[in-house]
């Protein structure tokens, strides 16, 4: 799961911020990953259901449906997707929620690449 | 004779007004469809100018991205690229909103870039203007692009700016580095001049919890904040995960003022351990019902979300007891939060909740049904809840009930 032919690993990204997102993607895909982006929960569940990603990161203040939910959902469904949530600084009540829901690690924006890259080679080679 | 005079003139008249109105009615249609196509033609136009906005700023965003988050490769020429292709307000739009998602090294690159571009400049113009709402925008800019030259103009706005929301926005423009000097600034702006809105002061505290807790405790402990403040401080703080913060909120469970015990219970509750049982069990027994209240609320997050268990099992008794008794509560915010807390308290807590849904009080009962909906049950008792709910024909608690099950009828 999560590799495809070439042998790279896929990491799905659900964020709704287009820059975010972005620059999500363009950092993973520098460090060597095939990092794909869903807008919404639907979107990200496709994506996940086609690429079976090893990595998912994913926005905890995504809406509808909220990435608490998404979080929920991809989890029960794909049991070994290993997940990095993105939240904002002030919402540490969300954090342990999104632990109890098998959230591995956790950003907050401002984020430094490095880090989550490092983050998502812990993940996916684990 | 003089009768049909007067007539003819009296239908002259007549006449007359009839043209006049008829011609005021054809003036205002003219003024109204001429209004509607001015309207119209604003509406399209400015709808026209918010796609091609959103086009450009997507196509530099699309366009920057791979540049701006290493710092292998050379960012000041992607920009001029990106500048020609898509504009200098796309660009530095991208530029400012990325330096406010990305931290390190590839940051302050950023900035260099939207000082070389002119970007800091022209937002510093902005501040020096004599309308509020653009120094507003310039300050709220500034504060996006860091570095040494917006802090410096931030630094000065936010003291000695005459309007208050200029005075914020760089308050808020100073914080988002975790610069030291910036911080102290915008703390002694803050002091000078508190807002009105609790909204802007819990906001200020959010954004000090998260960049700089260290400063917000110091401010706490320096008294300068009276018991109000104090308060909500501390939320942002436990809200923050700030763990240094927990012997304050210890300190303030013991406050005589009720109000500052919820909140020391609360934000123990956020980062407190197994060692902070005990603590929020007691607090079940206060005379206040909103401590009563946050203690079930907090205990409710350290066995739930949070994990933390009793320290040994006859706390864990202790607390399933307590709050068992805190089901028949006289406030409606302590039953429901003692119910949340008992369904994650275990097979006890559910064996209590049960006992509550089947009992005689329905207040017990509302509360014990509402938080068994939302349980983790296996397929035997929620089959014994569906038919409790079921049960007992209409009566107050028939719309808890209803809720009950259909909230099991979804599945998880």
């Amino acid at each position: 799961m999560g590799e495809n032919a070439g042998g790279t690993t896929t990491v799905i990204v659900a964020e709704d911020n287009f820059l975010t997102a972005h620059l999500i993607v363009a950092t993973l895909e520098k460090a060597g990953y095939r990092a794909i982006a869903g807008r919404d929960g639907d979107e990200v569940s496709r994506l996940i259901g086609t690429h079976r990603p090893r990595v998912l990161i994913v926005n905890l203040n995504l809406s509808r449906p909220s990435g608490m939910e998404l979080l929920r959902t991809l989890r029960k469904a794909y049991a070994e997707l290993r997940a990095i949530a993105f939240l904002a600084p002030t919402q540490a009540d969300l954090r342990a929620q999104a632990a109890g829901l098998g959230a591995e690690s956790f950003f907050e924006s401002p984020f430094d690449p490095s880090a989550l890259v490092a983050e998502v080679e812990r993940l996916a080679g684990e | 004779m003089g009768d049909i005079d007067l007539i003819s003139s009296s239908y002259a008249l007549t006449k007359q007004g009839v043209f006049v109105v008829a011609m005021a009615v054809l003036v205002l249609l003219a003024f109204a469809i001429l209004l509607s196509v001015v309207v119209l033609v604003h509406h399209l136009w400015s709808d026209r100018e918010r796609r091609v906005n959103r086009e450009r700023f997507e196509g530099a965003a699309t366009f920057l991205a791979p540049y701006l988050v290493t710092t292998e490769e050379e960012l000041s020429a992607a920009v001029a690229r990106a500048r020609a292709k898509f504009g200098d307000r796309a660009v530095g739009l991208v530029l400012r909103r990325a330096r406010f998602d990305l931290k390190g090294e590839v940051a302050s690159r950023i900035t260099e870039c939207l000082l070389e571009m002119g970007a800091v400049n022209e937002l510093i113009r902005e501040t020096k203007s004599r309308r509020d709402w653009r120094r507003v925008g310039g300050a709220r800019g500034l504060g996006e692009c860091g570095g040494e030259k917006s802090r410096t103009v931030l630094m000065d706005l936010a003291m000695n700016d005459p309007v208050g929301d200029v005075r914020r926005a760089a308050r808020e423009g100073l914080l988002t580095e975790g610069h030291a000097q910036a911080t102290q600034v915008a703390i002694d702006s803050f002091l000078q001049d508190l807002p009105r809105r609790a909204g802007w002061r819990r906001s200020f505290y959010a954004r000090l919890a998260s960049v700089a807790s260290a400063d917000l405790l110091d401010l706490i402990r320096s008294r300068q904040l009276s018991s109000g403040e104090e308060k909500l401080a501390l939320e942002a703080l436990g809200d923050a995960g700030a763990a240094a913060a927990l012997p304050l909120a210890i300190a303030a469970t013991r406050s005589r003022e009720p109000e500052l015990r919820a909140t020391g219970i609360r934000v123990a509750g956020k980062l407190g351990g197994e060692v902070e049982f005990p603590l929020l069990l007691r607090s079940l027994e206060d005379d206040a019902w909103f401590v009563r209240a946050a203690g079930a609320r907090a205990i409710e997050w350290m066995l739930g979300s949070r994990r933390i268990a009793a320290p040994d099992p006859a706390t864990q008794r202790d607390a399933t007891t307590l709050l068992g008794t805190r089901l028949d509560d006289g406030s409606w915010w302590v039953r429901a939060n003692a119910a949340r807390a008992l369904s994650r308290a275990g097979e006890e807590g559910i064996v209590v909740l049960f006992a509550a849904a089947e009992g005689r009080d329905r207040y017990a009962r509302d509360a014990a049904l509402a938080a068994l909906a939302m349980a983790s049950l296996d397929p035997v008792r929620m089959a014994r809840l569906r038919e409790i709910a079921g049960a007992g024909g209409a009566t107050e608690a028939a719309a808890v009930r209803a809720a009950a099950v259909r909230a099991r009828e979804v599945p998880a």
